[in-house]
């Protein structure tokens, strides 16, 4: 089968970057396969799982919102954030997730760009606590 | 020749303590200086592919409906009216030509589309205090993060001129900040981010030949046709905030490690001077002490002459 390159790329680091079969991701549309050779593509990711699958394996991962684009056989996902489902702290994630809930219940206190920002953060931990008890149990 | 020893010993004190103090300093640099140009460069990959995104997109066949409100963040405006610019500076001095070169980059801008039409956002504050000295008007005033950890110092910085941009309030938004190149090197630089135009790239480091580097992915072919999701003027529109938002984070790291190397820098020569200066007062004062101790023989002699 024929392959296409994918480079998954966060501010703080490379996270992935090889040749793959197919790639499943979450955008605002709905969920989206990208095989190879895809047509030219740039479209938004949502915070969700993104599936990369190669030699019948599929490698799970969670990933925060950010943009695909498929170009010349390559397809570039920059997300904000993105760990595979082995590095996901479940304890914390869940810890957080309750913090910032009850944080944005005071939402009459905050100013618009601190409640985007607190919901955008909250939707990115209840992604990772989501993709872990999916994969992990 | 000041023959007292003891002032000389004063002296010398003094600059021992202030060496001490600039040694200190440099160290602290340093070690701020290292961290901040690992996350500089560990975010510079991400920055030119989002980049190199964006620079396809200019390339490819982008047309808008004359109403669409994301036209502008795409095409050059016909006239600058009001402007918007960010700048960059440290929170604390001591750092060498740091903040005075950024001043004296953006006072040509000022002077050429006048104080009153720029809107300006500082993120530091001696900026501030120097622009507010200079008489033009700050808008928004915000310390830089010293270590930036997330771009949380810089995000009303972003959505405030990307709304007013969006909405026609500004017609350009420009960032001054310091590029890093080396420790000994950084560049003072002012580039425009909104709208999207071929200089606008922040953080692009050039190799020593003076060539840019590029990625395989930079380079496109004239006529790509993409396919855009949800709709090409969300996707845009959603796509010139986060750009604009990765671009300043940028700039916020590159200046973070600027400040850092040239405090380390002008520290390291504060340190030297004071070695230089305590060298030359060891040997006036050893010159005074053996003056004296002259003197005092020629003295003792001289009265057992006289006795004798």
């Amino acid at each position: 089968m024929t392959k296409l390159n994918l480079k998954l790329i966060t501010p703080a680091r490379t996270v992935l970057e090889e040749e793959t079969e197919e790639v499943v991701a979450q955008t605002l549309d709905g969920e989206i396969t990208i095989l190879a050779n895809h047509t030219p593509i740039v479209t938004i990711l949502k915070p969700g799982e993104l599936l990369i699958k190669n030699d019948n394996k599929a490698t799970p991962l969670a990933v925060a919102g950010g943009i695909i684009e498929m170009f010349e056989n390559t397809l570039v996902i920059l997300a904000d954030t993105a760990e595979h489902v082995k590095e996901i702290d479940l304890k914390r994630a869940e810890e957080r997730a309750k913090e910032l809930a009850s944080k944005l219940k005071e939402k009459e206190l905050l100013d618009i760009t601190t409640y985007n920002s607190l919901s955008y953060t909250l939707a990115r931990d209840r992604t990772r606590i989501e993709v872990f008890k999916k994969w992990r149990k | 020749m000041p023959a007292n020893t003891k002032e000389v010993k004063q002296r010398l004190q003094s600059i021992n303590n202030t060496k001490k103090i600039t040694k200190a300093m440099e160290l602290v640099a340093a070690a701020k200086m290292r961290k901040a140009t690992e996350s500089a460069l560990a975010t510079r990959s991400y920055h030119e592919l989002a980049w190199a995104i964006v620079d396809r997109l200019l390339k490819s066949r982008l047309w808008f409906d004359s109403k669409s409100k994301v036209k502008r963040f795409f095409e050059e405006p016909k006239e600058v009216k009001h402007s918007t610019l960010i700048v960059f500076t440290s929170n604390r001095g001591l750092c060498g030509a740091f903040n005075a070169n950024i001043i004296k980059l953006i006072l040509p801008y000022l002077k050429e589309h006048g104080k009153e039409n720029v809107e300006i956002i500082t993120i530091g504050t001696r900026g501030a205090a120097t622009i507010t000295a200079m008489g033009a008007k700050i808008k928004l005033a915000y310390q830089k993060d010293d270590v930036a950890i997330d771009d949380t110092s810089i995000n009303q910085a972003i959505e405030h001129s990307y709304y007013s941009f969006r909405n026609k309030k500004t017609d350009k938004v420009m960032v001054a900040y310091t590029d890093y190149k080396s420790a000994l090197t950084q560049d003072a630089v002012l580039k425009q981010l909104y709208p999207f135009n071929k200089t606008s790239q922040v953080g692009l480091g050039k190799d020593d030949t003076g060539k840019m580097k590029t990625d395989e992915t930079i380079k496109a072919p004239k006529t790509v046709e993409y396919l855009y999701e949800p709709d090409k003027y969300k996707l845009l529109d959603y796509l010139a905030l986060r750009i604009g938002r990765a671009e300043l984070y940028q700039a916020l790291l590159e200046s973070n490690a600027s400040e850092h190397s040239s405090r380390m820098v002008a520290m390291k020569s504060a340190s030297d001077a004071a070695s230089d200066m305590a060298d030359d007062l060891i040997l006036l004062y050893n010159k005074a002490r053996q003056a004296s101790i002259t003197q005092e023989i020629a003295e003792i002699s001289a009265g057992t002459a006289a006795v004798s």
